[in-house]
């Protein structure tokens, strides 16, 4: 899930992938390159991403770079997981904070 | 990433531990993002960036090699979002430079060249398409065909849209018609040019290169001051004129259907074995 949420409305490839969950994660789940493409793959089997053909200008970046985006399936399964999570948050917010 | 060019050797010789269509689809992946982290580790952040990646690696091989040599289901690729805009732009201008010999349009000259105009934008953003698809080996090749496309369709869209407000046929505009012929020959060769590279090179279809081509390759017939358009053939030469740009037409429209909505098979990995 960190990884299609990462993804989210850009067409990102690996690395980039890798930067935003940490960011979104404040720095609490840092993937490494094998769990990234092996989400990857998982994703792409289940149809939740796709490949671009997004290709960066040879003299800016990596040719070879390939770059993902949700499909319109994972979009979906992604604002579910939004709003489970929401919902989740919702109902344990009052009491959860206060005990801290 | 040439600094860590043996460690990154090792991680590559490492991925023998994953299974073969994984390692052949994501390897070079793989080793570009350990690259591109230890490029940016500083110091000690080298070593750690390091241990992880060899953590990473253990524990995820050992999960693929437990799920099994499968083969990778989507391994597809869809056009970008950029490509997809370009497309479209190809296929509306082909279908407005076709759309021109529909009998009974009644078509001023301000529309007729707002026309023409469109048709040129629309073969500018196919061109930058196609050439955005080609591989890195191809680029030099690619390019050399679609810069002067460019500009010749640049040029031409300029002459469109000052020939709006000059004499139009029959009355004459020595000034100004021969560099129009001029903008029009480059048109068409360039556009010929490019459709014959495109075919070769491979990222878009035979069949709808050849169409560009060959329609450009008759469309020249019809400019003026070339003589074609006079003598005894003058009709059949109009009608292949007719022919050429009805077929330079559904060239950009195939050509942009195919950058906006043609999924390609991933192309295999170069390096990874």
């Amino acid at each position: 899930m960190h990884v299609l949420l990462a993804i989210g409305p850009e067409e990102r490839h690996g690395y980039a992938i890798m930067g935003e969950v940490a960011r979104i994660t404040g720095g609490a789940v840092r993937l490494g390159p094998g769990a990234i493409y092996t989400t990857i793959r998982r994703l792409l089997d289940d149809g939740l991403i796709e490949e671009s053909d997004e290709r960066p200008d040879p003299e800016l970046d990596d040719q070879r770079r390939r770059y993902y985006r949700l499909t319109g399936v994972g979009r979906s399964v992604a604002a579910a997981e939004v709003r489970r999570l929401e919902s989740i948050v919702a109902a344990a917010r009052p009491w959860a904070l206060e005990a801290t | 990433m040439a600094p860590h060019r043996t460690s990154l050797r090792l991680y590559r010789a490492l991925l023998r531990l994953y299974p073969a269509s994984f390692r052949d689809r994501f390897g070079d992946e793989m080793v570009q993002l350990l690259g591109d982290q230890l490029r940016d580790a500083r110091g000690d952040g080298v070593g750690g960036t390091w241990a992880a990646a060899i953590r990473d690696l253990v524990v995820t091989a050992a999960s693929e090699r437990l799920r099994g040599d499968r083969p990778i289901a989507r391994s597809v690729v869809a056009p970008s979002r950029v490509n997809r805009l370009l497309g479209l732009t190809g296929i509306a201008g082909g279908f407005l430079l076709a759309a021109a010999l529909i009998p009974g349009i009644p078509w001023s000259p301000v529309i007729f060249n707002l026309r023409l105009v469109l048709f040129e934008l629309g073969a500018i953003a196919v061109i930058l398409a196609i050439h955005r698809l080609q591989p890195v080996r191809w680029r030099r090749p690619s390019l050399l065909v679609s810069v002067p496309a460019i500009g010749a369709n640049a040029w031409h869209l300029v002459m469109s849209v000052l020939f709006v407000n000059r004499p139009q046929p029959p009355e004459p505009d020595p000034a100004f018609r021969p560099w129009y012929a001029l903008a029009a020959t480059a048109l068409w060769l360039t556009t010929a040019a490019f459709g014959l590279v495109a075919l070769r090179l491979g990222v878009v279809s035979r069949r709808s290169a050849l169409v560009l081509t060959t329609g450009a390759a008759l469309a020249i017939t019809g400019v003026g001051g070339l003589g074609f358009t006079t003598g005894p053939n003058a009709e059949l030469i109009s009608n292949l004129t007719v022919v050429g740009v009805v077929m330079v037409g559904l060239g950009w429209m195939l050509l942009g259907i195919e950058v906006a909505f043609r999924r390609r098979p991933v192309a295999p990995a170069a390096g990874a074995s």
